[in-house]
């Protein structure tokens, strides 16, 4: 069964077209990239697939059910684009912000136990935050932050990690360790991953299909099939592709080699 | 102790001798603690001047009581309750600012409670009660009021507490997380709504919105955790109520204007502390 699937949707606001007959399903264990320039849609089909954006048109589906009836939200992790929207102050530590990733399933009046706090504290250690637990989350660096947000999308062993353009506002070194973070957990943990980004790089790297779109879908394949599509050269042009995967290529290999 | 502190102790003893202060205090205690769990989530979430507008529009339905000779609670509940939830539609789907949907629905208020004040032959004594507050005059049905509807509201804070702290955090995440927020942010202004009409008789229309906002965003200074920061926010509009009161008797000043002034002090002590810890 797909994770995610999206057939022929397409979305409109305000009368201009956001996503234009968009189709592709994502299997279990998948480590798809989205990738697109600046409005191109990436964020509107990542707000569709989670049911934050209704009436599209076309059929969307998340683990075979439509995202608006979907409520096993345990199943998915999700880190949007801002979380920190100005607001360092915000009285919330790193604990108190993990825990928030259990709400899913829970019935009203929620309450966090003891077992909750334990899974926190697992966590927190797996991500080797443990330091900063009882640190307000304002307070932290952006790559600490980026973490305790990625622990509060894990805490509920989610099937399924979705985020927005996690490493944005990281510097490279931060950055390079959040996707080395990610790849593991879709490696090890065989976590379904979807990850929004502008760096078609970092996708060649470390996911295993690329979907490019610009407001319609350009190419849908992994790294390798990019680089020999007709559609994509028809897009970029033939030496912009050839650039797009020669740095690629290099990036890897200096990747390989420094691994090991 | 010093002569001073034996002065002010007698004058709190004395005080309480007297049921009006009694009542008073019993009645402000429970609105206070309210107030300032309820102003933690609206300061979040930059709703915090949805307690003025609301004010306003709790002047109109007081007018618009007084000039029907009816009691203005029963108008204000419902008045204030639906122009709450025109604050947020007017947010969520008016394509508006919150300030601006405040703003819009505020001077309504004020305009429609002028009209009706005009209509009535202009602001008797009871309206100007209501504006500036009388927390010495309530009644014990009042008090009994006050106190059991800050214990519902309480209650619903309780019951939906996470949910509430998870919409002001991220609501786009709380979303994902199953979270009905368009509900959470309906009960929040809600839970406003009565609050304010609740606190109409304490601090007074002109007023209430700092009981709202001040010991909020005096806990809120000191950079703690969630659940300490709404213990810490009720302990201020606490001790701000209760000194308020004393000091109101001591110096025979209006209590509204006294109880906001000590919650002023409490901020800047707040905010002294914040500068010194460095946070």
């Amino acid at each position: 069964m797909s994770v995610v699937e999206f057939r022929k949707v397409t979305y409109n606001a305000s009368g201009k077209i956001i996503l234009d007959n968009i189709s592709f399903s994502v299997s279990e264990g998948n480590f798809v990239g989205i990738v697109g320039q600046n409005g191109s849609g990436k964020t509107t089909l990542v707000r569709t697939m989670l049911g934050l954006l209704k009436q599209a048109e076309g059929e969307v589906k998340l683990f075979g059910e439509i995202p608006e009836q979907f409520r096993d939200w345990r199943k998915v992790g999700y880190i949007p684009q801002k979380v920190f929207a100005g607001d360092s102050k915000f009285p919330l530590t790193a604990f108190e912000a993990v825990s928030l990733g259990l709400l899913s399933g829970k019935k009203n009046p929620k309450t966090i136990l003891a077992v909750d706090r334990d899974k926190v504290r697992a966590t927190l250690h797996a991500l080797d935050i443990t330091s900063i637990g009882d640190k307000l989350v304002g307070n932290l660096s952006g790559g600490q932050q980026q973490r305790v947000m990625l622990a509060r999308a894990l805490v509920n062993d989610p099937e399924l990690l979705v985020l927005d353009e996690p490493t944005a506002a990281l510097d490279v070194a931060a950055g390079e360790a959040f996707m080395k973070l990610i790849r593991d957990l879709n490696e090890i943990r065989k976590v379904t991953v979807i990850l929004v980004t502008h760096d078609i790089a970092n996708i060649g790297k470390y996911a295993d299909k690329m979907l490019y779109i610009d407001k319609k879908m350009v190419f849908y394949g992994t790294f390798g099939d990019f680089c020999i599509s007709p559609d994509a050269a028809l897009y970029f042009g033939k030496y912009a592709q050839h650039i797009i995967c020669h740095r690629h290529d290099h990036e890897r290999a200096a990747g390989e080699g420094h691994n090991a | 102790m010093t002569t001073n502190g034996r002065r002010g102790k007698a004058i709190m003893l004395e005080a309480l001798h007297y049921a009006f202060i009694q009542k008073a205090l019993l009645a402000g205690v429970f609105i206070s603690v309210l107030c300032s769990v309820l102003g933690v989530f609206l300061v979040l979430k930059k709703f915090s001047l949805i307690g003025d507008g609301l004010s306003h529009v709790t002047f109109f339905s007081i007018a618009l009581g007084l000039f029907f000779k009816t009691s203005p609670l029963y108008v204000s509940v419902p008045v204030v309750a639906v122009s709450s939830l025109g604050i947020l539609k007017l947010t969520e789907k008016g394509n508006v600012f919150g300030d601006t949907a405040i703003g819009i629905v505020s001077s309504l208020g004020i305009a429609g409670g002028v009209i009706i004040a005009s209509l009535s032959g202009g602001f008797n004594v009871d309206l100007m009660s209501y504006l500036f507050g009388s927390i010495l005059t309530i009644q014990w049905g009042e008090v009994a009021l006050s106190i059991a509807l800050s214990a519902l509201v309480i209650g619903l804070v309780g019951f939906y507490y996470h949910d509430l702290v998870a919409a002001a955090f991220d609501e786009e995440s709380a979303k994902v997380m199953g979270i009905n927020t368009g509900r959470v942010n309906k009960v929040l202004v809600l839970l406003t709504s009565l609050t304010v009409v609740l606190s109409m008789r304490i601090v007074g229309i002109m007023l209430v919105s700092s009981f709202l906002i001040i010991p909020a965003a005096s806990a809120l200074q000191l950079g703690l955790s969630f659940r300490t920061t709404i213990l810490v926010s009720a302990v201020f509009g606490l001790v701000s109520v209760v000194s308020g009161i004393f000091l109101s008797y001591a110096a025979d000043l209006p209590a509204g204007a006294a109880i906001v002034m000590v919650s002023f002090i409490l901020f800047c002590a707040a905010f002294g502390l914040r500068k010194v810890l460095g946070r």
